[in-house]
C-alpha cells in the first residue's frame, strides 16, 4: 500500500509581517523530518523568494501547503498573483519585461530545490509546487 | 507656510509671485545662487509626495510610516541641498535614491529593531556557536535536534531563536556593501573562463550591475551558493565564517540585489514620466 503523505496547511494574509509564521512551520515540519539547518534554510528561502517576487498579491490572502512524503518534502504556494512572477517561472528564466522587477527567482530555485511545478489555482491567481529531497 | 511674495534676499520680486508657478529649475537657482529659503520650502513641498510614496514601500517592516517620511524628508533636504544645477538631470532623479538611502540607513542603524527577547537574542548568539562547532565535530550541518541538545534548550527555543536572528538580518539587510569601485570585483572573476551555459551567460548579465553593490565576500558567497552548487556549510567552511553568517549574507545580499533592481526600475519610471 502507498504511503500517504502528512499534510499542513496554513493561510495567512499577504503582508510581510506573517512571513515569520511560514517560517515557523518550515521550521515544525524540518525538525519533524530531521532536516539539517541547510536544507531548513533552503525550503525558507525558497518560499522567501518567491513571496518577494509576487509583487501583486500584497493585501490577498496566501496559503501554504506543505506535504511530508516518504522521500521529499512538497511545498505548495496557492495564492500568488504577479503575472510577470508566473510568466518567469514558467519559462524557467526571467523574462526581458521583468528583469528589472526581479532576481531571477527560477536561477535561485534551482540551487535551493529539487523542482517546482505551476499551476493555475484560481481566475487571476496561481500556484507553485517546489521539491525537495529530503533522503 | 513660506512668504510667496518677496524673496529672503530682498531682492525685487514681482507683486503676487507665486512659488507654487515658478518652474524647478528657477527654485533650484534661487536655493544654490541666493539662498532663498521659501524657494526651498517649496521645493519640499513639491517632493514630499515622492518621499511617502517611497516611505510606504517600507511600510510592512514594523516602522510607522508617518515616521520613515520624516526620515525621508532628510534625505530629500540634502539632495535638495547638495544637488548641482549645472548638472543635466531632474531633481527626481536625484533625490529618488537619496531619500531610498536615508531611509534604509535608518533601519540599518535599527539593528534589533523588531522586540525580539534578550534571551532569545542571546540563544541565537549561543547558536551561532554550536552550529559552527557542530559543524566541525559532524563534519555536515547539524540538525534542529541537535542543535537543542548542544545548546540545552528545547527545539522550539531553537527554531524560535533563528527566526528571531533571521528580524535582525531582515532589517540590517541594508548595511552597504563596498562601494568602493576599485575593489570591487566583476561577477565575471569568479567564474570560470570555460562557463559557456546560456544561463550563466545570461545570469552574469542580469546581476552584474547590481553584483556590484556588493562587498567581495558577499559576491563570493553568492557565487559558491548559486553558481557553484556549494552548501552554506561548505562555504562556511571556505570562507571562514560561520555556517548561520553564511545564511544571513546571503539573505541580505538576495535583498540587496531585489532592492537595486527595484529602486533602478523607479528611476527609470520617473525618467520615463520627466520624458513624456
Amino acid at each position: 500500500m502507498a504511503q500517504t503523505a502528512d499534510k499542513v496547511t496554513l493561510r495567512i494574509p499577504r503582508d510581510a509581517a506573517f512571513v515569520p509564521i511560514l517560517h515557523m512551520l518550515l521550521g515544525g515540519i524540518g525538525l519533524r523530518r530531521n532536516l539539517s539547518f541547510d536544507s531548513l534554510d533552503d525550503l525558507q528561502l525558497a518560499v522567501d523568494s518567491i513571496l518577494s517576487s509576487d509583487q501583486d498579491g500584497s493585501g490577498k490572502e496566501l496559503s501554504m501547503t506543505v506535504l511530508l512524503e516518504p522521500d521529499q518534502v512538497a511545498i505548495v504556494l496557492e495564492g500568488l498573483k504577479d503575472p510577470d512572477l508566473r510568466q518567469t517561472l514558467v519559462a524557467g528564466h526571467v523574462l526581458p519585461e521583468a528583469e528589472s522587477r526581479c532576481i531571477d527567482v527560477c536561477f535561485l530555485l534551482r540551487s535551493l530545490i529539487d523542482g517546482y511545478e505551476v499551476a493555475e489555482d484560481g481566475e487571476d491567481s496561481f500556484s507553485i509546487t517546489m521539491r525537495k529531497s529530503v533522503r | 507656510m513660506a512668504d510667496r511674495s518677496i524673496s529672503s534676499t530682498g531682492r525685487p520680486v514681482p507683486a503676487l509671485e507665486r512659488l507654487d508657478e515658478i518652474p524647478e529649475k528657477e527654485l533650484l537657482r534661487r536655493v544654490h545662487e541666493d539662498g532663498d529659503p521659501a524657494a526651498r520650502e517649496e521645493l519640499i513641498i513639491r517632493y514630499l509626495p515622492l518621499v511617502r510614496s517611497l516611505a510606504r514601500r517600507f511600510a510592512s517592516r514594523g516602522q510607522a510610516v508617518e515616521d520613515l517620511v520624516q526620515v525621508g524628508s532628510i534625505g530629500l533636504i540634502k539632495a535638495i541641498d547638495r544637488f548641482d544645477i549645472t548638472r543635466g538631470v531632474e531633481l527626481s532623479t536625484y533625490a529618488t535614491p537619496t531619500v531610498l538611502g536615508e531611509i534604509k540607513r535608518y533601519f540599518r542603524d535599527k539593528g534589533w529593531a523588531v522586540k525580539v527577547p534578550r534571551a532569545l537574542q542571546d540563544l541565537n548568539i549561543r547558536l551561532n556557536k554550536v552550529i559552527e562547532q557542530l559543524t566541525v565535530e559532524l563534519n555536515r550541518s547539524p540538525t534542529i535536534q541537535e542543535l537543542a541538545e548542544h545548546a540545552g534548550v528545547t527545539e522550539e527555543e531553537v527554531l524560535e531563536a533563528l527566526e528571531s536572528g533571521r528580524a535582525y538580518s531582515s532589517l540590517s539587510i541594508y548595511s552597504s556593501g563596498s562601494s568602493d569601485e576599485d575593489d570591487s570585483m566583476e561577477l565575471l572573476d569568479y567564474l570560470g573562463k570555460e562557463e559557456t551555459q546560456y544561463e550563466l551567460v545570461e545570469q552574469r548579465r542580469f546581476l552584474a550591475p547590481a553584483m556590484e553593490k556588493l562587498d567581495e565576500r558577499e559576491r563570493l558567497i553568492l557565487h559558491l551558493r548559486f553558481f557553484e552548487g556549494m552548501t552554506q556549510t561548505q562555504i562556511a567552511a571556505r570562507v571562514g565564517i560561520s555556517q548561520m553568517h553564511v545564511s544571513r549574507l546571503i539573505r541580505k545580499s538576495i535583498e540587496l540585489l531585489r532592492q537595486f533592481m527595484l529602486n533602478e526600475r523607479e528611476l527609470r519610471e520617473i525618467e520615463d514620466s520627466e520624458e513624456e
